[in-house]
């Protein structure tokens, strides 16, 4: 690897390396004529000797050069050049391409940043990804299943906790707008409540300070501390040392106890929050004034999502099967508390352990299904962009016939001119990326506001996953509409050449096919 | 004059031997082709298409490092030095180059 790099190194300076090596040779003959000279011959057969002792110079010049020598580099340096002239030539045929690939790859890597976030991308810092869970809840009321990923009492979620032993680890959070600061300063802010164990999901160690745990998120009102966003950290305080400081959350007087790792969202990275108390500290300040208890103790206030680590060794099923077990005996538990509600045996409760991201979870939202039909467009705008595309470019090759035949009668390989079309292709695709990429990164905004919460970052720019989908959509693109036009041109073309030779203009197809293309 | 018949270098070995010349001191091309000709008492001639090529391979492996200078004659010659990297690849050939010898002469037999 480290080789291969000096090698393109010493090709981007071939030609001081080849001067440097032509002085190193003369000097070794100098060197080997002084040394005849030395032995007492006279100079001319001392510069014969010399040069015979050395051999063929341009030989070893060769053999030496072959080290930073790369002919196919410098066919693609010849190849690229010419194709950029031949944009810059027609300057409207360019601007047309890159604009229309543009738009296709622009509208596929806008929709790819979206659907990577909803449902593909894995979330930072997280443990054994493949082993954590959201719990989904189902039930059927008046005929109608409905499955819960959020909106879950507390105390379901400590009935679940309790009842199923095929999980190490259970934690609820969820996430809002909340106001934060004091008197004029006061502003909305994404604030998480989170369980004490949740930051134990995460592979992540806090850049100041530390998390909470168990001892601060306690029933029924848990203490008044809080983890600040790295992002969060960095705009508000700069980035100074704020451990021990007040920050008011609402009507809760926060000591800010730590700050999170960059790039840390916990499992809300579609709006990242900028603060994360405890869960039993929000709750116990928001029902300060009234009953305290009743949130952990009766089934009425259902605002919570659930997530769990499920047992090595267990499957899916059987972990979906042992929280259904526990989410029945919750139910059974809060009908004795409210009999008028509905009885098992109608409302069937069952508990799935399923996907964290809940667009690729039991009941994708509308969102999520929209998304997918929308991703379907883009990727046909992006097969008919590459369809127009390859047609402009088909055209192209007929006005280029001329030049090719000659190109082909001086003895150009077909290789060559193979490769050539498809570098010119290939430079479209590429300069159709850029675009595209631009074109997602300010189009973009339309996407966020349909499918993503307010206040998610979706940076094109920046993201290093979707630039590379980006690139592979630019590949194939450069693939599609290149590979056509030049077989075209190298076989049919000649072809159709051949025919218009033997026929003329008369002989109709021909005719016909040529005044297509030119209109 | 008559030239003493050329010997095939061990395929190589080469790298070994302008590794170890250049152990001693930083030395031009043609230094090291006179080093290893004066010690191998003429057995060995390092022909410049040889040597050359097998200098920029090193160069570009990162075992050598080569920089222009002036010899004590005042001319401009480029400079071979070796790095860490090289003397690291130099112990290696070394033993290697130890095994193979031994080997060679346990087929052999004892003379």
């Amino acid at each position: 690897m480290r080789e291969w790099l000096a090698r393109l190194r010493d090709w981007l300076r071939r030609d001081q390396l080849d001067r440097e090596l032509a002085e190193e040779l003369r000097f070794h003959q100098e060197q080997l004529k002084r040394e005849a000279g030395a032995a007492g011959l006279d100079p001319d057969e001392a510069a014969w000797m010399a040069r015979r002792k050395l051999g063929n110079v341009t030989r070893h010049r060769e053999e030496a050069r072959d080290r930073w020598s790369w002919p196919w580099l410098d066919d693609l340096q010849q190849d690229v050049r010419y194709a950029l002239r031949g944009l810059g030539r027609s300057p409207g045929f360019t601007a047309t391409v890159i604009l229309t690939l543009g738009l296709g790859i622009g509208a596929n890597a806008a929709m790819f940043g979206v659907i990577d976030r909803l449902m593909l991308r894995p979330y930072a810092y997280l443990r054994e990804p493949a082993r954590v869970h959201r719990v989904y809840l189902q039930s059927t009321h008046r005929d109608r299943t409905r499955i819960a990923s959020g909106g879950i009492e507390y105390t379901t979620y400590l009935d679940l906790r309790k009842g199923s032993s095929s999980f190490s680890r259970f934690a609820a959070f969820t996430s809002g707008p909340m106001a934060v600061g004091s008197g004029d300063a006061v502003r909305e802010f994404a604030v998480a409540s989170v369980s004490g164990s949740f930051f134990d999901f995460f592979d992540a160690r806090p850049v100041l300070g530390r998390f909470f745990g168990a001892a601060e998120d306690i029933t029924p009102q848990g203490a008044p501390v809080a983890v600040l966003s790295y992002a969060f950290w960095k705009t508000e305080f700069g980035g100074r040392d704020v451990v021990g400081e007040i920050l008011q959350v609402r009507n809760i007087p926060c000591t800010i106890i730590g700050v999170a790792p960059e790039g840390f969202d916990g499992v809300m990275a579609e709006r990242p929050p900028a603060i994360y108390i405890p869960i039993t500290t929000n709750a116990g300040y928001a029902n300060a004034q009234s009953d305290l208890t009743g949130y952990f103790t009766r089934y009425n206030w259902g605002w919570i999502s659930i997530m769990a680590q499920r047992n090595p060794g267990i499957s899916v099923d059987e972990a979906s099967a042992d929280l259904s077990d526990a989410y029945l005996g919750s139910w059974n538990a809060s009908l004795a508390l409210d009999p008028e509600g509905t009885p098992p045996e109608i409302a069937r409760p069952r508990a799935i352990a399923g996907p964290l991201k809940i667009a690729a979870g039991p009941d994708p939202s509308l969102e999520a299904r929209t998304l997918k039909w929308v991703t379907g467009v883009a990727v046909i705008v992006l097969l008919i962009a590459a369809a127009n595309v390859a047609n402009l470019m088909f055209a192209r090759v007929l006005h280029r016939r001329r030049e090719t035949a000659v190109r082909l009668a001086l003895g150009v390989s077909r290789q060559r001119l193979l490769r050539q079309y498809l570098t010119e292709s290939f430079l479209f695709a590429g300069l159709g990326c850029v675009a595209g990429v631009a074109i997602a990164q300010w189009g973009g905004a339309l996407l966020r506001h349909l499918f993503l919460q307010q206040g998610t970052s979706l940076d094109v720019f920046t993201d290093r996953r979707t630039i590379m989908v980006a690139a592979g959509f630019a590949l194939a693109a450069g693939l599609m509409t290149g590979i056509g036009p030049a077989i075209f041109e190298l076989s049919i073309g000649k072809a159709l050449e051949t025919l218009q030779v033997f026929f003329g203009n008369s002989f109709f197809f021909v005719a016909q096919f040529n005044d297509t293309l030119r209109n | 004059m008559i030239l003493p018949t050329r010997r095939d270098l061990l395929p190589g070995t080469l790298d070994m031997l302008i590794l170890k010349t250049l152990t001693s001191q930083t030395m031009h091309g043609y230094g090291i082709a006179q080093h290893i000709q004066r010690l191998s008492q003429d057995v060995i001639r390092v022909e410049e298409g040889s040597l050359y090529p097998a200098l920029q391979r090193m160069r570009q492996k990162g075992w050598i490092k080569a920089e222009w200078g002036l010899t004590p004659n005042n001319q401009r010659a480029r400079y071979y030095t070796i790095t860490p990297l090289g003397r690291r690849q130099l112990g290696q050939q070394e033993s290697s180059f130890g095994d193979l010898i031994a080997a060679i002469s346990r087929v052999m037999g004892p003379a």
